[in-house]
């Protein structure tokens, strides 16, 4: 079992360690309501600036083609393959410090769009390079966060 | 001209005692190291003019009352991370080329052990530290238990591994090397404490491929150099090091190695490439490198990009050529961060001097006429030194 299945239900159990949840922003950045939004939903979503059409990932005050600074969000694919991942021994934070091992995958959606989430795959020695996985969409507290889980 | 400077001199050094465990402030170590840097140089700690400070530590105003400057020219801060001790090095020297200081001291170091935040504790005070793009961390890293350096450069280490087929071989090829390099240093955290690749098989992972071996020291401690214009130069018979050149890069997306299109991607390439080329210099025409080694793989990483060999291949490359002890081109004479201890990179700077002047102790090499020096640092911001003996 990956270290996210434990910790999301764990997270419902008891609060671990003096924080009853993952260490999300408090508050969000208005520049990253599409993507939270998304996730809340159930999709993956960047954005697109209305200006020039130019796609944006991660979020950023100004388009990076046309200097334009007014965006809407668009919609990606959520099927990925891993471009990389890490696997983690020991936390530095300490909502993780009782859910190691964990997998941090980073997923190529195509068109140069990646993005990070945990790995939700029952074994951490099957996380590797250019495995196939789709987005799933977890909820810990008021937040919902993205884990990819091998296809 | 790109990158030159050949105008600039490293006229002193100086450093604290390299520990793991201190009372002393960053304040205090940092001046400590400042005037034992002045008394190197043989130099009157007020006639400093500029100070420059990696990362902003410390004020330059807290310097003219230690020194007793009574007139500073000249000061500036950066922040690169670990890259951050030698660019500033490179600002030093562009004050003093521009004439708008005569003497500027640079001083690099802290209480990274003893100050109370450290990258690897498990409280999660890493996110008290300061990353370019915050909110990149703090939206799509922190939440997923993404938080400190070792975790963002496992990502490019195994989609290295993954594209290159390297030998992880080479990984522990540069911790057995650094801990050998520290039996010959005097201020080497691990000087009496060599490791065997057994111990290093044996050792768990931390975060794959790393494991404890290949991470590198925190430490208490400060290390400075004082710059001055060429023309200055033989004070006392002193041997001073002339500053070639150097420079530094910054990778494409320079704030985010998860979208930056070619992840395993250094800014150090580009600055070697513009500073290198510049002089007409290779990696095969320097005696010794003294290369930032926060992690083994990023020492691996960065002997690619200075030209030891091609991508994908410095496994190969150290196994074979080797660079420890005896080696032709010895990597961190000194134990590195690896080994010695984590002077922010400025006790690679040092130790660079060291030998350049025949002064390295049983670690001098027996040729040691041009030296290159690198530091590393946030989303693989790089900067590198080229020393020569005056």
């Amino acid at each position: 079992m990956s270290g996210t299945e434990r910790a999301t239900s764990q997270n419902r159990v008891a609060p671990v360690r003096g924080r009853a949840s993952r260490p999300f922003p408090e508050p969000a950045s208005p520049l990253f309501a599409d993507y939270l939004d998304g996730l809340a939903r159930g999709c993956l979503m960047i954005r697109g600036c209305a200006t020039c059409g130019a796609r944006q990932w991660p979020p950023r005050a100004l388009c990076g083609c046309c200097g334009g600074q007014d965006f809407r969000p668009v919609r990606v694919t959520d099927h990925g393959i891993v471009h990389t991942f890490s696997v983690v021994y020991r936390a530095f934070d300490p909502w993780f410090a009782e859910r190691v091992p964990y997998g941090i995958v980073v997923a190529d959606l195509g068109d140069g769009i990646r993005m990070t989430g945990n790995y939700l795959g029952e074994d951490l020695d099957t996380l590797a390079c250019g495995l196939p996985v789709d987005a799933r969409y977890c909820r810990d507290g008021g937040h919902t966060f993205l884990a990819w889980a091998p296809r | 001209m790109t990158g030159r400077v050949a105008r600039a001199l490293i006229t002193g050094v100086g450093e604290t005692d390299y520990v793991r465990g201190t009372t002393q402030t960053t304040e205090t170590l940092l001046l400590r190291a400042a005037l034992a840097a002045c008394a190197d140089a043989g130099v009157e700690p007020a006639s400093v003019d500029g100070v420059v400070m990696p990362s902003g530590k410390l004020s330059a105003e807290t310097f003219v009352h230690a020194l007793g400057i009574g007139d500073l020219r000249f000061h500036a801060a950066n922040s690169m991370g670990g890259a951050s001790a030698a660019a500033a090095v490179m600002i030093a020297a562009a004050a003093v080329i521009s004439g708008q200081a005569s003497r500027v001291l640079v001083a690099a170091g802290g209480t990274q052990f003893s100050g109370g935040r450290k990258l690897s504790r498990s409280d999660g005070s890493a996110a008290q530290f300061s990353w370019p793009a915050q909110d990149f961390r703090t939206h799509l890293e922190r939440p997923y238990g993404l938080t400190v350096p070792m975790q963002w450069y496992s990502l490019q280490a195994n989609r290295w591994l993954y594209e290159t087929g390297a030998d992880p071989a080479g990984l522990r090829e540069v911790a057995l090397a650094a801990r050998a390099h520290a039996r010959n240093n005097a201020k080497a955290y691990f000087r009496d404490r060599p490791l065997t690749a057994q111990q290093y098989d044996s050792a768990p992972y931390v975060v794959t491929p790393f494991r404890i071996y290949d991470i590198c020291l925190e430490s208490d401690g400060a290390a400075a150099v004082i710059i001055e214009p060429s023309g200055t130069a033989g004070r006392d018979g002193h041997r001073d090091v002339v500053l070639l050149g150097g420079g530094e890069g910054h990778a494409d997306v320079p704030d985010d190695l998860v979208s930056r299109p070619d992840i395993l991607e250094l800014g150090l390439a580009k600055a070697a490439r513009r500073v290198l080329g510049g002089l007409g210099l290779t990696a095969a025409d320097f005696d010794f490198a003294q290369v930032y080694d926060c992690f083994t793989f990023v020492v691996l990483r960065q002997l690619e990009e200075l030209g030891f060999c091609k991508r994908g291949e410095a496994c190969d490359y150290v196994l074979s050529a080797g660079i420890g002890p005896g080696s032709g081109t010895p990597v961190n004479t000194h134990g590195g961060l690896l080994a010695q201890a984590h002077i922010a990179g400025m006790n690679h700077v040092v130790e660079a001097v060291r030998q350049l002047r025949g002064e390295a102790g049983p670690a001098q090499l027996a040729r040691a006429e041009l030296g290159l020096v690198t530091n590393y640092g946030d989303m693989s911001a790089g900067s590198l030194l080229v020393l020569a003996a005056s």
